[in-house]
């Protein structure tokens, strides 16, 4: 506990010269018509250092008015944003690499753990002596945002009436810490404060933001009202938020702390799909031994929703699509899973917020864990075992492509030491900042967070593990209540060394091992097994292989428990696994005869009868379990014979291995295979998602016997027993779909069924009768649900029956043979009456257009896409966009047809809604028109360009789309330079430090270098090219009224840095610099930070470590230059433009060489 | 029947009334007239005359008999503004024409009746001097439809292709009277889609789509299900092996349901206008400066 408190304070030792004790935002004009905010901030500061001069805050896109401190002196402030361009000094530079590289120095270099910011404000001389005497500063800016891009998202339909008529709404959204996109402050999760908030809407309008609503009072003109909310809880910036509509409000009837808020229209529904979620909260009070942190909480429902759900202090911002009635099934349990989780981050992610983003895996792990407790209680055992299993299952596939996913890179042991050398080299984007990584990596970091997280409740057990959650829960709660004692807030945040430390010291048990193999680590483990039963010494001898040589794969050593069900029961057995290949000699418990019949005990106690004839007649063995309890990250692969894998789909009670041998079984197509699979989609004891699973695999083993076996009346026999009507079973049964394991095996046994196909592999035409009869028949009248899953699901099944066209000379009307026809005509009805009569999210038009896609693909249909771009227009509702996207990226990609690719293109840069745009991106990046080093029409040089500047400088405000361009174009093009493009003028590099001459990488016909991921880069990798003429920067200088604030200024190089450090020291000496001309005056400033801060940063990141060879390559140009005396332009010397990332291992004598240089520079950004 | 003889009639008064009239006009001296003057003249006698008889008939109601008198035919005349007293004198006059004697109508017996079937006798038991019974056809049902087959099969049939006619049909119309798309480019007419259009709010239609075909109240029957189910899936949840039978632990929208309800009553009032966001706006003090 002492060691524990010690260690937090210490992890809370600010990395900036300052401490934020309180805020105050206040925003007075909230115009939806010019979709912006103005208003002001006020900072408490407590200087740290008493020579602080310069405060560095964090705004974006915010238009800077003006800056007082304490209210009485005007200060002088620079507002410069690196991130507008990621690479702004290089016009030819076209690799990832370099992207990459920029990308993390410009996010760094405003990084507030690092002491950046992109807002500098300098203190006036005047007001020093308050720094000096460490007296409470006051800084209140006054800013405005106008048509934000990022950050803040308006929502305006079109219509007559005034905004709340027409459902206008805005809140704010944004990937991790994004508040800096709406208000100027401190945006990090490691400086929490109290909160002041006021908002002044319309009084048609409500505001909902963090904390306790303490006020709600007219403006004098009785036109607006203005809300007073107050957060006594030290809260991070980033967890504020605002939501502003004319909301309709809907008090928790169980918990009157709790209002729910959701568009006009949508009470009804919000009363039903929020009705559960006090259970949530008497479910956490119970097993945390905890009450709710906050006094209240609020859900508001709201339209365009950035994420399904983001959570902020006392609130949350959840999709509107969440919502549902009664009637709806399949909805319920992910908006249920939404709120939950959006509810379990109230208390580790808003409560209890990260110290760093790389503690950052704690809170996502630890509010995801918390939400699968509830949801396990809610949907029970087999519900969370099936996911975590499927978590496990994704988080195998994506670290074995793109490579692992290091949870805390940081070695927790010697915390404070120096940076080790890890570098990922396998990545394509810097994982150092949550601003940098791509989408999919973030996604799967929060699983895996989740995961390790189970792992360590198998490691310490789940009482310990809550106990643990309590401690750092109450200790937050006592640090929340020290009003004056800013430094006991650090308790607040979480860390992974304190928690680390908690964990031992409530389990008494070392986790150092496991920390070190899943957190400080990525990768998983995989083991191909395999075994030989030795009938003397009635022995089973298992092999287990390994093979850590391949990407994302590491060695695994320690306990591997192995399970073992033989005919007298069910039997554990541990391994120590050592070496590459471990052999473990089994003894069994059990003689093979099977003389005498009796019931076999199962794992869990119950006895069964089986039928043994199967089996091997000298083998006890019947199935044999790798890792049964999942306790690795792990990826088996064990090879038994099909009968084994058989018995155990068949007795074992685990749904994990009922699934695995689902899988396993599909390779074994045998007769055997088709009975125990029907067995399974029969019995309706076994867990629906096993039943559809195996429903699948049925189709998918009938189809590899289709020779001798008609599988498809297998099926439709199967489907007629469960829901044909009594008096005739070939017409379904009325629609009830009151037992929901049976609701959705009928979604998906017609899917199944339109997978089977004949000996000319179309798809048997009984078969597409039957699912024709069954749209007919569907008879939903009497029904207590709503159907649209299941018309959409008949569809579907439609749509798999579908096959290549014979002939595909042309297609009309004429040409289209019956089946298709008949298909044709179901669909365009469907879609037809979805128009009239709308179902639920239109999940029917959502499979009508899917079908109409397969038609159009396998030559039914002409291929035509303005059916699809009629529907991805703006104004439909989202399901239908998607769905008209991924259709028309597939036109994209099967036909190179440029116009759409540019139509796509145009709407990933402008459509009005941001998670439209990232959408986009991501289903262009799951099924891109070309991969790397194929050729094709689409990739050409103006692309190359396109996706160079969206990503550089024209999504600087949504971090999530720049880093889904960057996924984009590492797709399409790979890390290094896209071949398509011309080579850059100077093909030649000279390597300087190593003291020879490289062909540049594009040169050299040799391709091998880049781009494979796992490669390790070798210091041929495509490098500056130093003479390539620098853009002239395009700086944007302020009118004295101030207009744009944003200098697209990110870097100094060093012709522009002489004339910064004159304007400084004339402003500090002779006149106060005015707010409006400040920006004229000062251009950019230099890289914020200073060069010694920049060193550390650069040499702390695993990626730029990396990167030494180059860089020191590039360190030395300026000074090659200068010996040779070169005339010209004065050459931006990369040194300065890029802060010297230099090893710090490397003798100090080249820095040397730009000493000169630095000496001016440091000495206005003095800061240590 | 009767309104044919009373046409019959009234037409026979008809043409007395206009011969009459014919007379009247030659002994005024007109040789010759026509037939639409003679007509129209027919007319206003005849209302001269019925209101004359309305009239006597009124007057003899009123002194209390059923049969009007001569008095009151005389009393309802002079009321109507003529001098009866000239009549007798008209009477005697010996130029006057003398209309001849109309033919009289013979009466029709009425027709007999169509007897169809046999008339059933009466029973033993039953006076001769009750009526008889009617025809059969009068009261025997005889079905003139085919019998419609209510076996489940074909009513299932029935009512799914009434369905998909009707749905075809409505489809149909509306693609071919409104905007339409279609899946053929250049050949519009089989297979016309309704065209899409972008609505301003699209998530109001999606979430709460008509509920057109879902049955009003929410089964009770799968509440005790769900019980069992819990319990069977606490029981072996523990130990990390479950019981397969736990299924799917539904979500059962009564459940939560039913508890709101009983919160709801639970709570008061009260509670919810704590909520801050409940609470009435309050007015500016007219002084607040910021």
């Amino acid at each position: 506990m002492n060691r524990n408190s010690k260690k937090a304070e210490k992890s809370s030792v600010s990395p900036r010269p300052f401490k934020l004790s309180h805020q105050i935002v206040c925003l007075t004009g909230l115009n939806f018509a010019k979709r912006s905010i103005v208003g002001f901030v006020e900072l408490h500061l407590l200087p740290l250092k008493s020579d602080l001069k310069r405060i560095r805050l964090n705004s974006k896109q915010c238009r800077v008015y003006r800056v007082t401190i304490n209210d009485i002196w005007e200060a002088s402030f620079i507002y410069s944003d690196p991130t507008l361009a990621i690479c702004q000094n290089d016009t030819k530079q076209r690799n990832l690499h370099f992207f990459s590289d920029s990308h993390q120095v410009a996010v760094g270099s405003v990084d507030p753990d690092q002491a950046n910011g992109e807002l500098v404000v300098r203190i006036p001389d005047d007001a020093l002596f308050i720094v000096r005497d460490q007296r409470m500063l006051r800084v209140s800016i006054e800013f405005s945002v106008e048509r934000p891009q990022g950050g803040l998202h308006f929502v305006i339909p079109d219509g007559e009436g005034s905004f709340a008529k027409r459902g206008a709404h805005m809140f704010t959204c944004g990937v991790e810490n994004a508040s800096r996109l709406w208000f100027p402050c401190v945006d990090t999760y490691s400086e929490p404060c109290t909160w002041k908030l006021e908002f002044t809407v319309d009084k048609s309008m409500t505001a909902v933001s963090c904390g306790e609503l303490v006020d709600t009072v007219y403006t004098p003109d009785l036109k607006k009202k203005t809300f007073h909310y107050m957060l006594t809880v030290p809260t991070a910036a980033p967890n504020i938020s605002l939501a502003v509509g004319p909301f309709e409000i809907f008090v928790d009837p169980t918990m009157p702390e709790v209002t729910h808020f959701c568009l006009p229209g949508l009470k009804s529904i919000l009363m039903h799909s929020t009705a559960f979620l006090h259970e949530a909260f008497e479910f956490y009070e119970d097993t945390l031994a905890a009450t709710y942190p906050y006094s209240c909480y609020k859900q508001v429902f709201v339209d365009e929703a950035y994420e399904e759900y983001l959570s902020y202090a006392t609130m949350s911002i959840l999709s509107t699509n969440l919502l549902h009635s009664k009637h709806i099934i399949d909805q319920t349990f992910s908006s249920r899973r939404c709120m939950v989780n959006a509810l379990t981050e109230q208390y580790f992610g808003s409560y209890i917020s990260p110290n760093s983003w790389y503690d950052s895996w704690l809170t996502k792990g630890i509010s995801k864990y918390l939400c699968n407790i509830f949801l396990k209680k809610l949907f029970g055992t087999n519900e969370y075992r099936y996911h975590i299993h499927k978590d496990l299952k994704r988080i195998c596939e994506y670290e074995q492509t793109m490579g692992g996913i290091i949870l805390n890179p940081e070695p927790f042991l010697d915390h404070s030491s120096l940076q080790t050398e890890k570098k990922p080299s396998h990545l394509y984007f810097p994982t150092d900042n949550p601003h940098t990584i791509s989408y999919s990596y973030w996604k799967l970091f929060g699983i895996k967070a989740h995961y390790v997280m189970r792992l360590i409740e198998i490691r310490i057990g789940q009482e310990l593990l809550l106990k643990v959650f309590n401690k750092l829960l109450s200790l937050a709660t006592s640090a929340s209540q020290q009003k004056f004692m800013l430094h006991s807030w650090g308790n607040m945040l979480i860390s992974t060394s304190g928690f680390l430390k908690s964990l031992s010291s409530v389990s008494g048990k070392d986790l150092a091992t496991f920390v070190e193999q899943w957190v400080t680590q990525g990768g998983i483990a995989q083991f191909h097994g395999n075994f030989h039963f030795n009938r003397k010494r009635n022995v089973v001898e298992l092999e287990l292989r390994q093979d850590p040589s391949r990407p994302g794969i590491n060695k695994y050593v320690g306990p591997l428990k192995v399970t073992i069900q033989e005919l007298d029961g069910s039997f554990e057995h541990t391994l120590q696994v050592e070496e590459n290949i471990t052999k473990g000699e089994i003894t069994c418990h059990s003689k093979s005869r099977r003389h005498k019949k009796k019931k076999i005990p199962l794992m869990n106690g119950e006895e069964v009868d089986m039928d043994l004839n199967a089996m091997d007649a000298d083998s006890p063995v019947l199935w044999i379990r790798v890792d049964t309890a999942m306790t690795l990250v792990r990826h088996v692969f064990f090879e038994q014979p099909d009968f084994q894998w058989q018995y155990q789909l068949r007795y074992e009670r685990d749904v994990v291995a009922q699934i695995e041998a689902i899988d396993a079984l599909a390779e074994f197509p045998s007769m055997g295979t088709i009975s125990a699979l029907s067995d399974i989609i029969s019995d309706h004891k076994t867990f629906y998602r096993v039943r559809t699973k195996a429903a699948n695999c049925f189709a998918k083993v009938a189809n590899k016997l289709m020779t001798t076996f008609s599988g498809h009346s297998a099926l439709i026999t199967i489907f007629k027993k469960i829901y044909g009507s009594y008096s005739c079973p070939e017409i379904v049964r009325r629609n009830n779909f009151s037992n929901f394991p049976s609701y959705f095996l009928i979604k998906e046994l017609p899917k199944a069924m339109g997978l089977i196909r004949n000996t000319h592999s179309i798809c048997p035409r009984e078969c597409l009768n039957f699912l024709l009869d069954l749209i007919k028949y569907c008879d939903n009248t009497k029904n207590h649900y709503s159907d649209n899953y299941y018309r959409a699901a008949l569809i579907d099944a439609l749509t798999n029956t579908i096959t290549p066209a014979v002939s595909t000379v042309n297609t009309s009307v004429d040409n289209l043979i019956p089946e298709t026809k008949l298909i044709l005509e179901e669909v365009v009805r469907c879609l037809n009456l979805e128009k009239i009569l709308p179902s639920y999210q239109y999940t029917v038009t959502v499979s009508c257009l899917k079908a109409i896609r397969t038609l159009q693909k396998n030559g039914h249909l002409p291929s035509d896409s303005t059916l699809f771009q009629s529907y991805a227009q703006y104004g439909h509702f989202i399901t239908i966009r998607e769905v008209a996207m991924e259709s028309l990226v597939d036109i994209v990609k099967v036909e190179n047809n440029g116009d759409i690719f540019g139509w796509l293109l145009d709407l990933a840069e402008q459509d009005p809604v941001p998670y439209m745009r990232h959408k986009i991106l991501s289903l262009l990046i799951e099924n891109p028109p070309f991969k790397q080093r194929e050729s094709s029409p689409l990739s050409t040089d103006a692309l190359v360009e396109r996706l160079w500047t969206y990503m550089n400088c024209n999504s600087s405000h949504d971090c999530r789309l720049r880093c889904d361009v960057v996924d984009f174009f590492y797709k399409l093009y790979g890390i290094s330079r896209p071949t398509c493009l011309p080579m850059p003028e100077l093909g030649m590099v000279l390597n300087l430090k190593e003291k020879k001459t490289v062909l540049h990488s594009q040169v050299s016909p040799d391709n091998s270098v880049v781009e494979e991921p796992f490669q390790q880069e070798s210091s041929s990798v495509p490098e500056e090219v130093p003479e390539v003429p620098h853009e002239e920067r395009k700086r944007k200088l302020s009118s004295p009224l101030g207009t744009p604030v944003e200098t697209k200024m990110p870097r100094m190089s060093s012709d522009q840095e002489e004339p910064f450090v004159d304007v400084i020291t004339k402003s500090e000496d002779e006149r106060p610099p005015t707010p409006g001309e400040n920006l004229s005056d000062y251009g950019a400033p230099p890289t914020p930070g200073g060069d010694s801060i920049k060193e550390e940063s650069i040499s702390s990141s695993p990626v730029m470590g990396l990167l030494d060879d180059i860089e020191s390559s590039r360190d030395s140009f300026p000074g090659r230059l200068s010996g040779m005396g070169s005339a010209g332009p004065p050459d931006p010397t990369f040194s300065e433009s890029k802060p010297s990332p230099s090893d710090p291992n490397l003798p100090k004598k080249k820095k040397k060489n730009k000493k000169h240089k630095h000496k001016q520079k440091r000495e206005p950004s003095e800061m240590s | 029947m009767t309104s044919t003889s009373n046409s019959k009639r009234a037409a026979a008064h008809r043409r007395v009334l206009s011969v009459a009239v014919a007379a009247l006009c030659r002994e005024a001296g007109f040789d010759s007239s026509t037939e639409s003057c003679i007509e129209t003249l027919t007319e206003i006698l005849q209302s001269y005359i019925s209101e004359c008889g309305r009239s006597a008939k009124s007057f003899s109601e009123l002194t209390g008999r059923t049969t009007p008198m001569i008095t009151d035919v005389a009393m309802a005349v002079s009321q109507m503004g003529s001098d009866i007293s000239g009549l007798r004198e008209y009477q005697r006059k010996l130029s006057r024409v003398k209309i001849p004697k109309q033919e009289s109508m013979y009466p029709t017996g009425t027709p007999a009746t169509l007897e169809t079937g046999q008339r059933r006798k009466h029973s033993s038991y039953v006076p001769d001097y009750l009526p008889l019974f009617p025809d059969p056809h009068t009261y025997i049902k005889t079905a003139t439809f085919k019998k419609p087959e209510n076996n489940y099969k074909v009513i299932r049939t029935n009512a799914a292709t009434q369905q998909r006619s009707v749905e075809r049909a409505l489809t149909h119309f509306i693609a071919k009277t409104t905007d339409s798309q279609t899946l053929f480019p250049g050949d519009s007419n089989l297979f016309p889609l309704i065209a899409c259009t972008p609505a301003t709010k699209p998530y109001l239609d999606a979430l709460m789509p008509p509920d057109h075909d879902i049955a009003k109240d929410p089964p009770d029957e799968g509440q005790d299900e769900q019980d069992t189910q819990q319990t069977n899936s606490d029981a072996g949840g523990s130990s990390g092996m479950q019981q397969n039978d736990s299924d799917v632990k539904a979500v059962d929208p009564n459940s939560t349901e039913d508890t709101t309800e009983k919160s709801k009553r639970k709570s008061d009032v009260a509670d919810i206008s704590n909520n801050p966001f409940m609470m009435k706006v309050r007015k500016p003090k007219l002084k607040k400066k910021r």
